[in-house]
């Protein structure tokens, strides 16, 4: 693993306890450029996780708790008159000049809210009363989705789910992390604790470097292979989308970074598959399959590129 | 699993070959054992007696403490319904309880006989998942009593015997043979008996199905088809058909693979097709020319000989009397004349030309593939070479990168060529596959060089010289171990298939 991102991960899990596997995918996706979901119950540390990693990689962070009282201007800005400039200023929503959002509940918003956060996310760029405003760069969104108490909430469509990166689930803590955790917070909060390793131009240049990571014809071939065999899966009713291919082609090389490599193997796409393909599956309800079970099968059954050597 | 049909195929070659050269017999033995004999080859196993033997003495407990710690790795008690090949006989007979080896996937293919051997596992038991078992056992007892009341009885034994006649005629009108018939007292009805042997006949059937015992309905086909073969005993068409058919329907084995089933039934109806092709049949106006000549034959020959007898009595008189008489000796002459006349026409008639091309063209078919066959392998064999010859030159190749990806996909073969298949795997997880079966400084050299080739295939970087040498030493030290490690079929087919060495 890259010492300089390893490091991250031994800062962040200062905050999160035992759960590397979740940091190194946050950490993937960002790398990737990609959004992240989080679909998990409340109080497993998604927030801890979301403020930790910004610090970690010098990010700026905000916060969003979405209800269904905030609308879209909330996000991207509006423009409030000045009396005593006797003109309206432009007050910036909080999508603007920020790395990393992170949307608590996404599912709560209005649905004309999902949508401009969703553009936003899409184009990195918002566009207020006329005036277009260029988004931070590196710019990501973690949102949260509560899967309980789901009254009253908007879920996301599948459409827009195609627009994350990776949807993950954090899960809870072992036996022992659980243990630890407590005992960390008896006196002090360890988020504070958490140091800063990378500055945002090199987290940037992290980026710009897994961007010119090499995937191969052959690489690029499986991903394609992999994506197509989703599409006329039996139990599919609707596959990976180009997007999808898009975002499994950059984890990818974002895994291969992560591993200290400059070029994509067919060993990173499977490690990344299932993540970055999950939330893109639309099943038939009556094949009686899971999505995991049915990425799982992909993977079985799709030749490899080193099978085809 | 090649051997059985292999040796079914030249079994229904040999059928096929005496189907073509003798006339009936051989159809109809062909029919019969072609059907029986993939079930009489697997039952050398499921039949086989140690399995018996096994079963009657269940024994499900597990191994005591001490015996599991004394004994080896891969052993555990038998179950019934185990797999017989399984048993470890020679732990058996020492711990004196049934031992097992445990499943290794290359022998799962082999457990067919499993669901069989559960069920008459569980009829010795008692169990018989739902089936009366008292049943099972007393009906075989019921056709018998019903039998030998046949016998007994004596207007049942007069029908049986009328039955048994017409069964004759009936095969006479089929067949060659002639039969003297049973003297039939007078007044006798075949009702009974034939009641009678009906009844048994149902009980039998109900046996069959309920005990699911395949060596039963082996028995019974045996049993019809040496009545056919031996002595010429013709069931009706009516009955014959449902009761091979039902015969065979039981000694499929179960669950049908159905795949092979499938090819099996296929290649047999394309045998029976060619066969019904070649095969002349009857042609009535021949046969009928045939038999007139016959007569004629009969005719003069009998002729001759009245002649023959009468002459002693009033010799000098029909001398005389008959001027058309011929002598003794012209007589004879006459009569071989005759007989040599009569031979020819009917070969003639009874032969028509073109079954002798047809014949002609498949024998000279045959001598023609006897002569180019044993080139064929050799030619296929070279084709194959230049092509391993080709890809052994990659490894020479300038770029580095590429003659890695070379000698991995030959290690890949070799792997997988020799049962090693890790599936569709990266080969970095191959090594894990690989622990089980080769050693581990084998498998740990094999997981230091994946890294080489992972950069080899997929980054474009150019490759050290050494980083080759490294692949191909591995390479090499590959093909030395599992030569070393072939049977002696696997060899060859590495020496010459493969083409390792091809200096």
């Amino acid at each position: 693993m890259r010492e300089e991102l390893s490091r991250v991960c031994l800062e962040i899990e200062k905050a999160i306890t035992g759960k590397r596997a979740v940091i190194e995918k946050v950490l993937m996706a960002l790398l990737a450029e990609g959004h992240i979901l989080l679909d998990d119950v409340p109080g497993v540390g998604k927030t801890t996780l979301a403020v930790a990693v910004s610090r970690a990689l010098g990010l700026s962070s905000r916060r969003v708790q979405f209800t269904p009282d905030v609308l879209p201007s909330d996000l991207t800005g509006f423009s409030v008159y000045d009396r005593e400039r006797g003109a309206f200023v432009f007050q910036p929503g909080a999508l603007i000049g920020v790395n990393l959002l992170l949307g608590d509940e996404l599912n709560r918003a209005s649905s004309k809210t999902q949508s401009a956060l969703l553009e936003a996310m899409e184009e990195r760029q918002v566009t207020a009363e006329g005036t277009t405003y260029p988004l931070e760069k590196p710019f990501s969104v973690i949102a949260t989705q509560n899967s309980v108490g789901a009254a009253g909430t908007q879920p996301l469509p599948f459409a827009q789910m195609d627009r994350f990166a990776i949807r993950l689930t954090i899960g809870y803590p072992d036996y022992e992390a659980q243990i630890a955790l407590l005992r960390e917070r008896q006196t002090e909060n360890p988020l504070e604790h958490v140091r800063q390793v990378l500055t945002r131009e090199q987290f940037a240049a992290l980026q710009r470097e897994t961007r010119q990571a090499k995937a191969g014809d052959s690489i690029l071939d499986y991903i394609t292979r992999l994506v197509m065999a989703s599409r006329e899966h039996e139990a599919v009713a609707v596959g990976i989308s180009p997007r999808g291919a898009l975002f499994l082609d950059r984890l990818a090389k974002a895994h291969a970074l992560m591993e200290g490599r400059d070029y994509v193997t067919g060993a990173d796409v499977q490690a990344v598959f299932r993540d970055a393909c999950t939330h893109r599956l639309v099943l038939r309800p009556e094949s009686g399959l899971g999505a995991d079970e049915v990425l799982a099968e992909l993977l079985r059954k799709v030749a490899n590129p080193e099978r085809r050597l | 699993m090649i051997r059985r049909w292999a040796l079914w195929a030249v079994w229904l070659a040999v059928a096929a070959a005496l189907a073509f050269f003798e006339n009936g017999l051989g159809t109809r033995t062909l029919l019969f054992w072609s059907l029986l004999l993939p079930a009489i080859v697997r039952f050398r196993a499921s039949a086989a007696s140690p399995h018996h033997r096994a079963a009657e003495q269940p024994d499900t407990r597990p191994l005591p403490e001490t015996e599991q710690a004394s004994a080896p790795d891969g052993v555990r008690a038998y179950v019934p319904g185990n797999p017989i090949r399984r048993i470890h006989w020679k732990l058996s007979a020492k711990t004196d309880r049934l031992l097992i080896r445990e499943d290794s996937p290359s022998e799962d293919s082999m457990n067919t006989e499993a669901p069989f051997a559960a069920v008459s596992g569980t009829v010795r038991s008692g169990k018989a998942d739902g089936r009366p078992v008292w049943l099972i056992r007393l009906l075989p007892s019921m056709a018998a009593a019903l039998l030998l009341l046949a016998i007994l009885i004596p207007t049942a034994r007069g029908g049986l015997l009328m039955l048994l006649n017409g069964l004759q005629e009936r095969s006479e009108a089929v067949n060659a043979y002639r039969y003297t018939r049973f003297a039939v007292p007078a007044g006798q009805t075949p009702q009974l008996a034939g009641g009678l042997l009906i009844a048994a006949g149902a009980l039998l059937a109900a046996w069959l199905f309920l005990s699911c015992s395949r060596l039963l309905a082996f028995c019974m086909a045996a049993g019809v088809a040496a009545a056919e073969i031996f002595l010429g005993l013709t069931l009706p068409l009516w009955a014959q058909v449902p009761l091979l058919g039902v015969l065979a329907l039981m000694l499929l084995p179960r669950p049908l693979p159905l795949k092979r089933a499938g090819i099996a039934a296929a290649g047999l109806l394309a045998l029976l097709a060619v066969l019904a092709l070649l095969w002349p049949g009857v042609d009535a106006p021949i046969e009928e020319a045939s038999e007139q000549v016959r007569d004629l034959f009969a005719r003069a020959t009998g002729e001759a000989e009245i002649a023959e007898t009468a002459a002693p009595e009033e010799l000098t008189e029909t001398r005389h009397v008959n001027t058309r008489s011929l002598l003794p000796g012209e007589e004879e002459a006459q009569a071989g004349k005759t007989y040599r006349l009569v031979t020819v026409e009917e070969q003639q008639i009874s032969r028509p030309q073109w079954v002798d091309l047809v014949r002609i063209l498949l024998l000279s078919l045959l001598a023609l593939a006897v002569l180019v066959l044993p080139f064929v392998p050799p030619a296929l064999l070279l084709r194959r070479r230049k092509r391993a010859a080709a890809e052994r030159e990659a490894f020479d190749s300038a770029d580095c990168a590429a003659a890695i990806c070379a000698m991995f996909r030959q290690i890949g073969r070799w792997l997988r060529s020799t049962g090693h298949d890790a599936g569709n795997c990266l080969f970095r997880e191959w090594p894990d596959s690989l622990a089980g079966s080769l050693p581990d400084s084998y498998v740990s050299r094999f997981a230091a060089c994946v890294p080489l080739f992972e950069e080899a295939y997929y980054s474009g970087h150019a490759m050290a010289e050494a980083q080759r040498e490294a692949v191909r030493s591995l390479l090499e030290e590959t093909e030395e171990m599992l030569y070393r490690r072939a049977d002696w079929k696997k060899r060859l087919r590495l020496r010459y298939v493969e083409c390792l060495w091809n200096g």
